[in-house]
């Protein structure tokens, strides 16, 4: 099972090595910022940013399907990043798979920072810009805003094994836990609370 | 053909009817308390990973101080063991003059014990001090987590609030954020 969902018949493995064997100093540290931008500590920074925007809108246009839409925002965040934190810790607990730098041979792999060992699966940096990314696609109308939410998650799953810390399938499945959290809160609070509804 | 206008009560048109008697104040409300709890959950944070810092650097400075007292202990040791070969030594010996140095070195052997004594004595004291002062950085993070936690569990009761708009929920998200507040003080206390 684990062979064919997480191993991906060794494309796991070779992908880790085609993202973490590209290295220069500039993309070092344009990596270190995505993931600073993707740790789930930043959750009070983007949430309050997140409650002033809602604000504002609240102001500008108070009973608009907009506005309703940035508040519906804001509940999904806010009870996303306690459910998804939940499901994240649960799984990195029970299942413990390890990380590339408990795998592989310190020469074989570049570890930017230090070197982390358990824990691996999913990846919460991953799992938390899903989780800002989805929480805030029905709120960005432009194409221009949804391309750069598309290259915020894509910059941050791609930051993870370029620092060693995580495989392509941690950061994979961390996406898609947080998809299915705030899928599953959107649900619920359009279906059964109508204030929600846009 | 005369026209006739029939209004149909649409879902907009309520929503702009329960704005105007419930406002959107409390949206408004909800979102700047949202913003003030977000900031207030950053600084808890903050002072939650500062807290961890503190500990860990308390706890690096109490292994440093124990192995230089281990260092002081070897010293005390070997200077025990050279003091032991040279009362041996005096006793194996019949050269008066011989007897004598050697009991002149286990008496300074015995004086560099004791001054090794109290060093490494002293720095174990340090290290227990320091141990010490770690444990006690570490005494409000427990705290500063929940209150973490019932800042975040506020905000999440707030914005169901603006969704609901039943107004005791956002008495339950104040509460929560009141008892949020209250342990971040607590934490700060200790």
């Amino acid at each position: 099972m684990k062979q064919w969902l997480y191993d991906w018949g060794a494309l796991n493995v070779t992908l880790f090595h085609a993202i973490n064997a590209i290295h220069a100093p500039w993309l070092d540290q344009l990596m270190l910022g995505l993931t600073w931008a993707g740790d789930h500590d930043r959750f009070s920074l983007y949430m309050a940013v997140l409650a002033l925007l809602t604000w504002w809108r609240f102001s500008l246009a108070p009973a608009s399907p907009a506005a309703r839409t940035w508040m519906l925002a804001v509940a999904t965040f806010s009870i996303g990043y306690l459910l998804d934190g939940m499901l994240v810790i649960g799984l990195k607990s029970a299942l413990d798979f390890p990380r590339p730098p408990a795998v592989f041979a310190p020469d074989s792999l570049v570890v930017v920072g230090t070197a982390e060992f358990h824990h691996s699966f999913p990846s919460g940096h991953a799992s938390f810009a899903t989780l800002i990314a989805a929480v805030l696609w029905p709120t960005a109308k432009s194409p221009g805003v949804r391309i750069a939410l598309v290259l915020y998650v894509i910059g941050v799953c791609l930051s993870r094994p370029y620092l060693g810390f995580h495989f392509p399938a941690d950061v994979l499945f961390g996406s898609l836990t947080s998809l299915f959290v705030v899928m599953a809160i959107r649900t619920v609070l359009t279906r059964w609370m109508p204030a929600a509804r846009g | 053909m005369s026209e006739q206008h029939m209004h149909v009560h649409g879902a907009h048109d309520h929503e702009v009817e329960h704005q105007a008697h419930h406002g959107p104040g409390l949206a408004q409300q909800v979102a700047i308390f949202t913003a003030i709890l977000s900031t207030i959950g950053a600084v808890v944070a903050y002072m939650g990973a500062a807290t961890q810092n503190e500990a860990m650097l308390f706890k690096n400075e109490a292994v440093l101080k124990k192995a230089e007292a281990s260092d002081q202990w070897n010293f005390y040791q070997s200077k025990s063991t050279k003091g032991h070969l040279a009362e041996l030594a005096s006793r194996l010996t019949k050269d008066p003059a011989q007897i004598e140095f050697y009991k002149k070195e286990v008496g300074r052997y015995d004086l560099e014990k004791k001054e090794l004594r109290i060093k490494a004595e002293d720095l174990d004291k340090e290290s227990h001090k320091m141990n010490e002062s770690s444990d006690h950085a570490l005494h409000p993070l427990h705290k500063l987590e929940q209150a973490l936690t019932l800042i975040q569990i506020a905000i999440a009761m707030g914005s169901i609030t603006a969704l609901t708009r039943k107004r005791w929920l956002f008495i339950t998200a104040i509460v929560a954020a009141a008892g949020g507040i209250t342990l971040f003080g607590i934490a700060l206390a200790l």
